[in-house]
């Protein structure tokens, strides 16, 4: 069997997914490379870029396992690609950014994010940026949301400046 | 000056005709309604005058009426400057959408000027209607309480005659707004729970972040006036 057939799963050449998208039994692959890149897609190049992050598990497409940047664009669940969009890249290294906080006791704590492989039986690269936050005594608790409101929107905001954007134009 | 007649039966059918699947009209989704609302209008007929265009009757709902932009252009431009007639125009066409047609009849029978503050209003409230995956991924619209903080400190903001350069909506239900004071670069994050950061970037110096309640955000701004 070749290589191409291999990574063949039907429902996904149904939708028009390219092969090397397909997850067919590869496994998840934890390590992120310091300068691998992860690419999002956005409505809009303009203004602003900080509307491009959130912080609810974000999808992105990690750059080793796509053979370029507008593989994003694809509907994985739909088939077919997301009509209208930019697609940007973020650095894996500018997630290694740590913003303090005190708690209510005066205690230090931070916040920071991770990026998780999620591979999707369509989007092998699919990945999500988790949020989490690293109390005084070291442990990481994963959470849904960075409170208080201040953080998040320098998260935001410092992040958005690593932001990159990949096209020239709509697809 | 004679008068244009409306017919209130009118919009109470073609409010039901175009509510939303779960009931809900543009009125019932918050304690913000938009702009130029009145209540008083909408019950029993009303009158509003117009220079030499007769009557026209609001038979056929806004579908009808939004077909008729230019009459209504130089209907409205009776009262208002040209710029704003347009802007009523256009609002007008909007009205056929389903969210917010509970009130636009009050509109036509109101002379409220439509400011770019009155306009951003409307654009943020807009974001409660973009569909669950608006985003191309699973974001669901800003929630109903970010919006009333958006469109408070966009209140807020104009007391100063600040108008915002931009909002957007962002994929964590919150909203985005940037303005400038002078020369102070203040992004605002009204987050889905209804709290408001702001990012306070001097043109030489540094970025802070501060954590605002509403009634803190007059005198923030009026620091930043003094400062400015």
């Amino acid at each position: 069997m070749s290589d191409s057939e291999e990574h063949c799963d039907s429902v996904c050449e149904e939708r028009g997914i390219p092969r090397h998208l397909h997850k067919v039994g590869r496994a998840i692959d934890p390590e992120f490379d310091s300068g691998e890149l992860l690419y999002r897609r956005h409505r809009s190049a303009t203004p602003g870029l900080a509307d491009v992050i959130n912080f609810k598990r974000m999808s992105v497409n990690r750059q080793k396992y796509c053979e370029g940047a507008e593989d994003v664009l694809w509907n994985d669940k739909e088939g077919g690609k997301h009509p209208d969009q930019h697609v940007f890249a973020l650095p894996v290294a500018a997630l290694s950014l740590r913003l303090e906080h005190p708690d209510q006791k005066g205690n230090p704590y931070s916040f920071g994010l991770k990026p998780l492989h999620k591979p999707e039986q369509c989007n092998y690269p699919h990945t999500e940026i988790t949020a989490y936050k690293v109390m005084a005594d070291g442990v990481e608790e994963e959470i849904a949301d960075i409170k208080p409101s201040s953080i998040k929107l320098r998260m935001r905001m410092e992040l958005s400046e690593y932001l990159e954007l990949q096209d020239s134009g709509k697809s | 000056m004679s008068t244009l007649k409306t017919r209130v039966g009118n919009y109470r059918d073609f409010r039901d005709v175009n509510s939303r699947s779960d009931g809900a009209t543009g009125a019932d989704r918050g304690n913000r309604q938009p702009l130029g609302s009145t209540s008083n209008s909408l019950e029993g007929s009303s009158e509003i005058p117009v220079s030499s265009r007769g009557y026209l009757f609001f038979d056929g709902g806004f579908e009808k009426l939004a077909h008729k932009e230019l009459l209504l252009t130089n209907l409205i431009g009776h009262y208002v400057a040209s710029s704003q007639a347009a802007c009523w125009a256009k609002l007008l066409k909007r009205c056929s959408s389903r969210i917010y047609v509970g009130t636009c009849s009050a509109e036509v029978t109101t002379t409220v000027p439509v400011s770019d503050f009155d306009l951003l209003r409307e654009k943020i409230l807009e974001y409660l209607s973009l569909s669950p995956g608006w985003d191309s991924y699973d974001a669901d619209p800003p929630s109903q309480a970010a919006v009333n903080s958006a469109c408070s400190v966009v209140d807020c903001l104009e007391k100063f005659g600040l108008l915002p350069e931009w909002v957007v909506p962002t994929s964590d239900s919150s909203v985005l707004m940037s303005a400038k004071v002078r020369g102070t670069e203040l992004k605002w994050e009204f987050d889905s729970d209804g709290d408001i950061a702001v990012m306070q970037k001097p043109k030489f110096s540094p970025a802070t972040y501060h954590d605002l309640q509403l009634i803190e955000i007059g005198s923030f701004l009026e620091e930043n006036l003094r400062q400015g």
